[in-house]
């Protein structure tokens, strides 16, 4: 024996029907517009730095945590949600001689991570400008160093950027590092960072 | 139309407001609280913070395991407490490296992960501090990042009788994961210099490779380091494995380095000890330059013990007070006293113990390390425990060969035989009574000794002996002709240089009384004057101060000198330098004078890793366990600043982060703990704001590195958390009280909630 299942053919809408559905497609793409725009504002929205002694001003992403008390860096911003490696932005003032270039800044820097940092290679080196002033910038790749030997898992590999842009008897450096898969996709922290940052 | 596309705009409207209301939480904070639960021991936190160490060499390019043990960090920026024998080198424990290995699995053995270097160590009490520096591929550690879980010291003063306690270390070569062994407290041995406490007896069977580990009470604080020194036998260790080819000849045999083991661990280094070690070590403060000092050789003579007495008392000054043959039933404190020659500190010596001869274990002292300089007078013993009735035979051992015996008889009701006792030296006034009594007089010529007698009779021949260093320079025997009880003060004519003295009495040919004294210094109206003009700097070359001479010094020195100028201290005089801090000892050093006996500019130096924190620093000079002489400078504000000892202070949170849906930990989650001034809402993600913060490891525990001050009763301290992973919704908490009586660890578990 076998069951039939008939189905009716709609009835056809009338107007007022037809407005309600227009209307109620118009509402959802408007409130999903709204929390997407809401969102991206959440996910980009910023707040201001601004260090006089140090000479800093910049807008770094609202919602990370901020050490402004560091030995060795103005500013230090790192995201608290992301996971495996909390994403970094930092900003650090290094002394110079008068005879220091750009160039020179970079390879101590080299120097040092290479002490420092497992699996250290640097990537390029390129000129750029931050807010119209010369700078050279520097990617680099490392193993993570991890703080916490707990975490037992397979070692990150970390991709890193600095920028540094000279000034009266100073190197200011504007580090962006994140976990490899990830740089690309949150390179607009850094972007969004060196667009905004002014060195006084 | 469709039904489907009826339903279109209601189910986007849905995840619309879905996607909405998810922004919205993301931004929101959860005010939901949660109550800490204060727990007791926490198992965990305490096996993940005891490490194994391993002394390595290089040979033939391979790295060679030559001693091994276990440690304990006490600090998250990697300091580790274990026993100096585990950590200096010395002819079996050949070392270039120190290896740390670390438990990342409960269930696994520990994995080998860093070097650490050697901070500070007692050879005596065989304790050691060291310091993670370094991964194993050589790459530095930069100070203060680790993040490691460590443990409070706790107050091992406090310790009772019959308390439980968790004895944690490795029972194997690092092949076995942690092991933890209960037991309880089941006595306290005391030991020429660190007194009554000297040691923690308790009845677990712990093995030998966990000593160095820890030792913990109900409240999961650190109040012991099992130590055993490896026994030997004519200085081959007598109980080793063979666990590798050390010598490249392709077979692993008796030819190879044979990593001691020890035996059975059945005593505890109180970590009050250790405090003063670990307090300068979290202080990055060390021992610095000190005047170039002549030490004797290394003596030629084997090493001996004599003169084995038993007394039932020692006074404060270290003395014997008495000297007993026998005792009667119900004794609760005797001592063993001897002498001793040709000793070395780190020696291995052994007290081994039978009653009736069956074996004491409690009244026996495992193989340890000798601390008392090459010569002197120690003993061991114990006070507050009931010695059963029974024929005790003690017998002493050096380097697992007998040295000396003695018996002794306890049991039966009091006697009453002739007896002399309490024994202290002086000066007599101008009415003839004795002044100044002490075991340190100054340069003299009319020492006086005075001494209790008892139950002595008309006639009774007893005799005296006055020794100067070593020899004998008066001897008389007389008939008792006094009362039966009283004081006996006796003069001692004659001129008393500089140097060591020795009274001996004696009832019938039989050794009644002792005391020793020393002679030092000129004589002041308090007492002898030895060391004198203390002053201090933060310069100095070749023994004069180059620096501003001082009592008040700015904060960010680095050094700090003090001296002294001395007088009337005879050569091989024992004496004793105390750096303090804020009141607490840091460094203690007991060793023979090596210096002229009369100078100037004596010095004592302090060293910084950076800068001195602030702080009162005072150095503390003792000859015979007397103080004589003590002075102190102020750096920066005087104090050290509040929170400086986290390691020993406050209250340790721990816990772990878990998916609410599975269970499972979740790794790298940032827990962040505010200072009491803030809460949830005041909190603007500035680091400032933030007491400390935490990542989760792989199984989702963390531990927060700085321990939490504590508040009081009437003003609690109220910390605030958050808690915050992608993926999840943040969590946040305020209102965490923590007062002087919160029990620490306090435990924290959360569940996090996908978004």
């Amino acid at each position: 024996m076998s069951n039939f299942t008939s189905f009716e053919p709609s009835p056809p809408l009338n107007r007022v029907q037809r407005w309600n559905i227009y209307l109620a497609l118009v509402t959802a793409v408007i409130v999903l517009g709204l929390g997407l725009t809401m969102r991206n504002t959440a996910l980009t929205a910023t707040q201001p730095f601004e260090n006089l002694e140090a000479g800093v001003r910049a807008q770094v992403p609202r919602g990370w945590l901020i050490d402004t008390a560091g030995p060795d860096f103005v500013i230090r911003a790192q995201d608290p949600d992301a996971l495996p490696f909390k994403t970094l932005l930092q900003i650090s003032v290094l002394p110079i001689g008068p005879d220091a270039t750009p160039n020179k800044v970079l390879d101590l820097l080299t120097m040092e991570r290479a002490a420092r940092f497992p699996a250290y290679r640097e990537l390029l080196r390129a000129d750029q400008t931050v807010r119209g002033e010369p700078a050279k910038r520097m990617e680099y790749v490392y193993t993570q160093d991890e703080r916490n030997p707990f975490q037992a898992t397979v070692s990150l590999v970390i991709q890193g950027v600095d920028v540094v842009v000279l000034r009266r008897g100073q190197a200011v450096i504007i580090t962006y590092r994140e976990e490899r898969s990830a740089f690309t996709d949150h390179l607009y922290y850094f972007e969004n960072l060196l667009q905004t940052v002014e060195i006084f | 139309m469709s039904r489907l596309s009826l339903r279109l705009p209601v189910v986007l409207a849905l995840v619309t407001t879905l996607i909405v209301s998810q922004i919205a939480l993301l931004k929101a904070q959860d005010d939901e609280p949660l109550p800490p639960a204060p727990v007791e021991l926490n198992e965990e936190v305490i096996k993940r913070a005891t490490v194994f160490v391993m002394q390595t060499y290089q040979s033939r390019g391979q790295p060679v395991i030559s001693c091994v043990g276990s440690g304990t960090l006490v600090s998250a920026d990697g300091l580790i407490l274990t026993n100096a024998h585990n950590v200096l080198p010395s002819e079996t424990c050949r070392s270039d490296t120190i290896v740390v290995a670390i438990t990342v699995r409960l269930d696994e053995p520990p994995i080998p992960t860093y070097a650490a270097e050697i901070v500070e160590a007692s050879r005596g009490l065989d304790l050691a501090v060291l310091r993670i520096t370094q991964h194993l591929d050589g790459r530095i550690i930069e100070p203060g990042t680790l993040q490691l879980p460590f443990v409070e010291l706790g107050d091992s003063q406090q310790v009772s009788l019959d308390d439980t306690i968790s004895v944690v270390g490795y029972p194997d070569f690092g092949d076995a994961p942690v092991e933890v062994t209960r037991g309880t407290v089941s006595g306290f041995t005391a030991e020429a210099r660190a007194g009554n406490r000297a040691w923690i007896r308790t009845s677990a069977t712990i093995p030998g490779t966990m000593s160095g580990g820890g030792a913990y009470n109900r409240q999961g604080r650190l109040i012991g380091i099992p130590t055993i020194a490896p026994a030997r036998v004519g200085g081959v260790t007598v109980d080793c494995r063979i666990i590798q080819d050390s010598n490249g000849d392709g077979r692993a045999d008796a030819n190879d380095q044979c990593v001691p083991v020890g035996g059975f661990i059945s005593a505890l280094r109180p970590s009050h000890l250790a405090r003063g070690l670990v307090r300068a070590a979290t202080l990055g403060i060390s021992r610095g330059q000190e005047y170039p000092r002549t030490l004797p050789p290394l003596p030629a003579d084997p090493p001996r013990f004599s003169r084995l007495f038993f007394t039932t008392r020692i006074n404060e000054a270290g003395i014997p007070a008495n000297v007993v043959t026998a005792v009667p039933t119900g004794t609760t404190s005797l001592y063993l006293v001897f002498d001793y020659d040709n000793m070395v500190d780190g020696m291995v010596y052994e007290l081994r113990v039978t009653v009736d001869d069956v074996p004491s274990a409690s009244h026996s002292l495992p193989p340890t390390a000798w601390s008392g300089g090459e010569r002197g007078t120690w003993y061991i013993g114990s006070s507050g425990t009931p010695w059963e009735n029974g024929l005790y035979s003690f017998r002493l051992f050096i380097e697992g060969r007998e040295a000396a015996s003695q018996n002794l008889i306890i049991g039966g009701g009091p006697r009453e035989t002739p007896q002399f006792s309490d024994i202290v030296f002086g000066f007599p006034d101008a009415d003839g009574n004795l002044t100044g009594t002490s075991y340190v007089l100054p340069e003299g010529s009319a020492v006086q000794a005075r001494f209790n007698y008892r139950f002595m009779t008309p006639g009774l021949t007893w005799s005296y002996i006055w020794y100067f260093e070593g020899a004998e320079i008066l001897r008389d025997t007389q008939p008792w002709q006094g009362e039966a009880q009283g004081i006996w003060v006796m003069p001692a004519a004659g001129e008393f240089l500089p140097g060591q003295y020795r009274l001996e009495l004696y009832i019938e040919n039989a050794l009644s009384a002792t005391a020793d004294f020393i002679v030092a210094g000129g004589a002041q109206a308090t007492g002898p004057l030895v060391f004198s003009e203390f002053r201090f700097t933060t310069e100095q070359i070749d023994g004069v101060p180059t620096g501003p001479v001082r009592a008040d010094f700015p904060a960010g020195i680095a050094q700090l000198y003090a001296f002294f100028n001395w007088r009337l201290l005879a050569q091989g005089t024992p004496w004793t330098r105390r750096w303090l801090v804020d009141g607490d000892i840091l460094f203690e050093i007991t060793e023979p004078w090596g210096a002229p006996p009369d100078g100037e500019n004596y010095y004592l130096g302090l060293d910084s890793l950076t800068t001195l924190p602030d702080g009162t620093y005072e150095v503390e000079l003792l000859v015979g366990n007397i103080v004589l002489g003590r002075a102190s400078a102020k750096v920066g504000l005087g104090q050290l600043p509040v929170g400086v000892f986290a390691s020993a202070e406050g209250v340790l949170m721990s816990g772990r982060i878990t998916d609410a849906e599975t269970g499972a930990g979740v790794p790298g989650v940032m827990f962040i703990v505010l200072k009491p001034e803030f809460s949830v809402e005041d909190f603007t993600w500035n680091q400032a704001q933030v007491l400390d913060l935490a990542l989760a490891d792989n199984e989702g525990r963390f531990q927060i590195a700085t321990l939490l001050p504590r508040g009081t009763a009437e003003e609690p301290a109220l910390y605030s958390i958050l808690v915050r992973a992608a993926g999840y919704l943040p969590l946040s908490a305020d209102g965490i009280i923590v007062t002087d009586s919160t029990a620490s660890p306090v435990e924290i578990n959360v569940a996090l909630s996908r978004n």
